[in-house]
């Protein structure tokens, strides 16, 4: 449990309001951006690791999300599989279609790399809206069943309420964060890291510079494969919006804003973008101007994110916290 | 048994010969250096040997085993690393991460046993650490630590490169240049460095045009112009060597 330890007085009290928000969260429509926050922490953590870590920017992760969601969604409304299966696999065909389309795109460097994984997620959805026998076409496919948590002998609990899918985002949030967090703090991090600052040196300190971006690339779309599974069964529903371009500009904004290639920048991120546009509401018609407006400021005047900002703040409350730390082991 | 051995090794561009049959060999803890005039095709050698790029023809034996068309990463975990002839580093992470990343070709943790944070794992990572450290201390860079690499002076960006190379525990070093860049004490620096690789039972292969340097730590050099090995042989012989100087001169021919 080393990893607990690593974790500053910021991430303590950020834990702490993630577990606790649903009690003083009354409104549902709160409720739901919360989910919808943990949702795209989900989502860009897994997209970050591609971009932020090796490098390489991919339009495509819309893709992924919308296999996991339809993968999920079919496979529960047709052969009424309980929810874990399901998940696994959503997340694994994510996988699969990583594997097959960056073994491809892969080869191709920059820009070329960035328009053939835009270009697949628009087959993508294209295949999704006019594939009717299999995907109901553009009107998408309503009445996924909510998700069940069966355990033989031990319980078998639906999620219904928003509480109970706030929770269920949030376990899944704390995986996904502690699994980036591993992969990204070992050897293999490493290399990713190396494969964005040289790749000809990484070459030639034994990484596979393929082998290891088309691990990203994978590891990448499992998370939009989870991410997209959430979603289906949090709004009972999946549509080809999934696939649509909007959401990838949502993550590329979070993960650009918050600071790509750390942990924290994107949840910060996620958290802004989804929760900045509420808290502008009083700013009415002049609401989204407003956001747009401060979008440019933030990539003009902090191009490398704002998780850098904060970072004097988190060390002023590290200062506090083993002064009070030095206080008590004097007191006692 | 000869360490690395180089056989009738060829590469053409086009109409353009840029090695024509170089063979030579680097015995078990040589030190050998590679010299001549610019364009002789030492660093296309050198790309040909760990990887980068694929010889019309011939072949690079090493410990007894070809590998030619190896992939550069395969080469480099057999223990054949290299440093670039421009200085090639991981500019934005910090002295002490590159040297860490550089010991990539010596870990072997998986995908579960990181996630899971197995004792080998944290082993593994301990013992790379320690490594890394020691090896910071071993070339001189120890107090930049934490700096990032890019706000480290060219000369100690050339130690770095080693270091970074050094952190894969190589069994044969391939330096394009390592002096390039760097004043007289630093220079002084890197020639008692890689002596002392050396005596940690390293082989080492050189590509440098100081002749200070070379003619001071080379036990063997092996002379190209325009592609071939023109002349072969201990400091002192190729010193003396007549069509060296010519080469070097450009004397009538």
């Amino acid at each position: 449990m080393d990893c607990l330890k690593q974790l500053k007085l910021v991430h303590w009290i950020g834990i702490l309001l993630a577990l606790t928000a649903p009690l003083f969260v009354q409104s549902g429509y709160l409720m739901h951006i919360l989910i919808d926050t943990g949702f795209f922490v989900i989502l860009v953590t897994g997209l970050n690791i591609v971009i932020g870590y090796t490098g390489a920017l991919s339009l495509g992760q819309q893709a992924f999300l919308g296999i996991g969601g339809y993968t999920s969604a079919l496979l529960m409304k047709n052969y009424h599989l309980s929810y874990l299966p399901c998940l696994v696999a959503a997340a694994l065909l994510a996988g699969i279609g990583g594997l097959l389309i960056g073994a491809v795109c892969l080869r191709l460097r920059s820009h070329y790399f960035v328009i053939v994984t835009l270009a697949f997620a628009l087959i993508m959805e294209l295949v999704c809206i006019n594939w009717v026998d299999l995907t109901g076409g553009p009107m998408g496919m309503p009445g996924i069943p909510s998700p069940t948590l069966y355990l033989p002998g031990l319980t078998n609990f639906t999620f219904q309420t928003k509480t109970h899918y706030y929770y269920l985002v949030l376990v899944m949030v704390f995986i996904g964060l502690y699994v980036a967090y591993r992969l990204i703090h070992s050897r293999i991090g490493r290399a990713l890291i190396a494969i964005r600052e040289n790749e000809e040196l990484a070459k030639s300190m034994g990484v596979n510079a393929f082998g290891y971006s088309l691990f990203a690339f994978v590891i990448s779309s499992m998370y939009a494969g989870i991410a997209g599974s959430f979603q289906a069964h949090y709004l009972n529903l999946v549509t080809p919006d999934m696939f649509s371009f909007y959401s990838m500009i949502s993550m590329l904004l979070m993960i650009a804003i918050g600071g790509k290639g750390t942990i924290s920048g994107p949840i910060l991120g996620a958290i802004i973008i989804s929760m900045l546009p509420e808290f502008l509401r009083m700013a009415e018609t002049y609401r989204l101007p407003i956001f747009g407006f401060l979008l440019v400021v933030v990539t003009l005047y902090i191009p490398d994110g704002i998780v850098h900002k904060v970072r004097p703040i988190s060390n002023v409350l590290e200062n506090w916290k083993m002064r009070l730390w030095r206080t008590l082991s004097l007191k006692s | 048994m000869a360490n690395l051995e180089l056989k009738e090794l060829t590469i053409q561009f086009g109409g353009l010969v840029a090695l024509q049959d170089l063979s030579f060999h680097v015995a078990d803890e040589e030190i050998v250096a590679l010299i001549g005039p610019n364009g002789a095709g030492k660093t296309t050698a050198f790309n040909i040997i760990t990887g980068f790029l694929p010889p019309t023809r011939g072949h690079v034996m090493y410990s007894g085993e070809d590998v030619v068309r190896l992939p550069p990463h395969q080469i480099a975990s057999k223990g054949l690393i290299r440093t670039f002839q421009k200085t090639n580093i991981f500019s934005s992470v910090s002295v002490f991460d590159g040297v860490m990343m550089g010991r990539h070709c010596r870990t072997r943790s998986g995908f579960l046993k990181i996630i899971l944070n197995t004792r080998y794992v944290q082993m593994e990572e301990e013992r790379s650490k320690e490594k890394a450290e020691t090896i910071l201390d071993f070339v001189g860079l120890a107090h930049r630590r934490d700096e990032m690499a890019r706000n480290l002076s060219s000369g100690e960006q050339r130690l770095l490169e080693i270091a970074v190379a050094l952190a894969g525990e190589p069994n044969l070093l391939l330096l394009d240049e390592p002096a390039t860049g760097m004043n007289p004490s630093e220079k002084e620096r890197v020639m008692t460095l890689i002596k002392k690789v050396r005596s940690n039972g390293i082989t080492v292969l050189l590509v440098e045009h100081d002749m200070g340097l070379v003619m001071g730590i080379s036990d063997r050099i092996v002379v190209l112009n325009f592609g071939k090995k023109i002349a072969e042989g201990k400091p002192r012989e190729i010193q003396e060597n007549e069509e060296v100087i010519r080469a070097y001169l450009g004397g009538a021919g």
